[in-house]
């Protein structure tokens, strides 16, 4: 390997004894905040991840999970799981099995092919269409279609992503698939402010922490499949910035909703403090897995832009770094060390 | 240095989130003991405070519900700081407040505060309100919010009309009385410390406390106060 190397246990040791902290892809030290390491999945993490979820729900293995119970009560198992399988996977103590449907671990570069990304947004438009089917019928319908629309040009954008290194005109096709991914988030971040301003002034449901935790994965596979485009074609100075930017409009999106609030309004229509008191604290879990989520997201969008940075400093052209990442067959993690 | 910026808001937003859960917590944690109080309080009514002195009952009430509030919040106020000071402590390397970080990042300051569920509550708070001044505050916000006087009108008259039937149907009346008026004040202490009953958003103690801190955790931030 030439850029990428394999995470060496001082760095697992250092996180698992709280010397170092992951935020993002990014280890860092917690006295000084200084980055040690940029964590890079690869494509060996799906089959680990396979194997680990053999035998949980199907809503887990087909991509996406909602923000079930069963999710949650098995997401340490499935965690305990995978460490023994990998010791390296320590780093990742505190994934949410949830958070997979979003975008794989969300670490480094998405290096996931249009199969497993095409199977990523089937998911998560099919349970969009379950949550649709137990809410109010007449105001969804307008939504889901245009929702659906979305959808089929993400699908397309995707096809172009993944085709990228066959075609002639590489750079415009990336250039031009990278716009349109944007304007298809764009309309799904519309979307997902609609749903969450409508949340905040009625009671609302698990359904509803559902209908934006599925917009939020789909947003996060545009922004996934846009940066890979830039790097397909060694723009990575464009994908720093716009890493940046979306890292904050993320953040924005987000930043109203708390788990606690959320959980309250789902114990809005209670009839008293004790029954109040069992409904919202039955619906937290689901509203912290929701809301870290959307952190976890922000912070990982983040630390794609320090990756970046760290690749132009270290004059790594991004078609190089993908055509490493590509060749990686055994571990599941590397990791790309910061320029002294 | 943006990614500092803005890690620097999701400690800020993970301090906020955690503040306002356990404040819901401990509230409804709390909240037996304040019932129990308010019964104790219509149990012990004379039956003259039951028919004539509306007034006397109606302002021990609101006593033992501020008085129930302001503990609750110097205890919510004391965690928050103590836990903000921690989150301050623990940004990333070379971050200062006093820096200009927040223009690196989204060009606003860390609306912390931007709460939807808690925006009225929010608006009430007085603009330079700290954790140094949040717990002397809490009789002043929250003035606004008065038990009805319904709600004691409604128990006195039963017993006044009984107190012409003779002594056994008043005392039937009375514990009937002291019974349903006790189930009301309680069904008002619900009102006032959660909102239950109220739409989403209406102020209720537990919206204005959460909504004190955030506001004395965004003033300490900003370097308000």
């Amino acid at each position: 390997m030439l850029f990428l190397r394999v995470v060496p246990p001082e760095v697992v040791d250092g996180v698992v004894s709280g010397l170092y902290k992951v935020t993002g892809s990014v280890v860092r030290d917690v006295a000084s905040g200084r980055g040690v390491a940029f964590l890079q999945e690869t494509s060996v993490v799906q089959s680990l991840l396979n194997s680990a979820l053999s035998g949980v729900s199907s809503t887990l293995q087909n991509g996406f999970s909602p923000l079930g119970a069963i999710a949650l009560i098995q997401n340490q198992q499935i965690k305990s799981r995978l460490v023994e399988v990998q010791s390296s996977l320590a780093l990742l103590q505190n994934l949410q099995i949830g958070t997979l449907a979003v975008s794989g671990l969300g670490l480094g570069v998405s290096i996931a092919g249009f199969a497993m990304m095409l199977k990523r947004l089937k998911g998560i438009e099919a349970q969009l269409g379950a949550i649709e089917a137990k809410i109010d019928r007449v105001t969804t319908d307008r939504r889901s279609d245009d929702i659906r629309m979305i959808f089929a040009d993400v699908g397309t954008q995707l096809d172009i992503v993944d085709t990228l290194s066959a075609r002639s005109n590489r750079v415009s096709s990336a250039e031009a698939a990278e716009h349109a991914l944007a304007t298809s988030s764009g309309r799904l971040e519309a979307h997902f402010q609609q749903k969450s301003e409508a949340m905040q002034i009625g009671p609302m449901t698990s359904e509803d922490m559902d209908m934006l935790w599925s917009l939020a994965a789909a947003i996060r596979l545009c922004h996934e499949a846009g940066f890979r485009a830039l790097y397909s074609i060694d723009e990575l100075e464009a994908a720093k910035q716009l890493a940046e930017r979306r890292a904050q409009r993320f953040l924005n999106l987000s930043q109203g909703l708390t788990p606690d609030s959320l959980a309250r309004l789902c114990a809005q229509s209670a009839s008293d403090s004790i029954s109040f008191a069992e409904a919202r604290r039955l619906a937290l879990p689901q509203a912290e897995v929701l809301v870290h989520g959307l952190r976890d997201s922000v912070a990982s969008i983040s630390s794609q832009s320090e990756l970046a940075q760290n690749l132009i400093e270290n004059q790594i052209p991004g078609p190089a770094y993908l055509e490493e990442l590509a060749g990686e067959k055994v571990e599941p993690l590397l990791m790309l060390a910061p320029r002294p | 240095m943006k990614f500092q910026a803005i890690a620097a808001e999701l400690e800020f937003l993970a301090w906020r989130d955690a503040q306002l859960a356990a404040i819901s917590l401990q509230l409804e944690d709390a909240f037996p003991d304040l019932l129990d109080d308010l019964s104790a309080q219509v149990e012990r009514a004379g039956r003259v405070d039951l028919v004539r002195s509306r007034l006397t009952l109606k302002s021990s009430t609101e006593a033992i519900i501020q008085r129930w509030g302001v503990k609750q919040l110097n205890s919510a106020s004391s965690r928050a700081e103590a836990e903000l000071e921690d989150a301050i402590l623990q940004l990333p390397g070379g971050l200062k407040l006093d820096s200009d970080i927040w223009e690196q990042g989204s060009n606003v300051l860390p609306a912390i505060a931007g709460v939807g569920l808690i925006a009225g509550s929010v608006a009430a708070i007085p603009t330079v309100i700290s954790f140094a001044t949040v717990s002397t505050s809490f009789l002043a916000f929250w003035g606004a919010a008065t038990i009805s006087w319904p709600l004691f009108a409604l128990g006195a008259t039963g017993i006044g009309v009984a107190t012409f039937l003779g002594s056994k149907s008043l005392k039937s009346v009375e514990a009937r009385a002291r019974k349903s008026l006790c189930n009301r004040v309680h069904r008002e202490a619900d009102r006032q410390g959660f909102g239950i009953g109220g739409k989403p958003g209406a102020r209720c103690i537990l919206s204005d406390i959460q909504a004190a801190v955030v506001k004395a955790g965004q003033n300490r931030i900003q370097g308000v106060s």
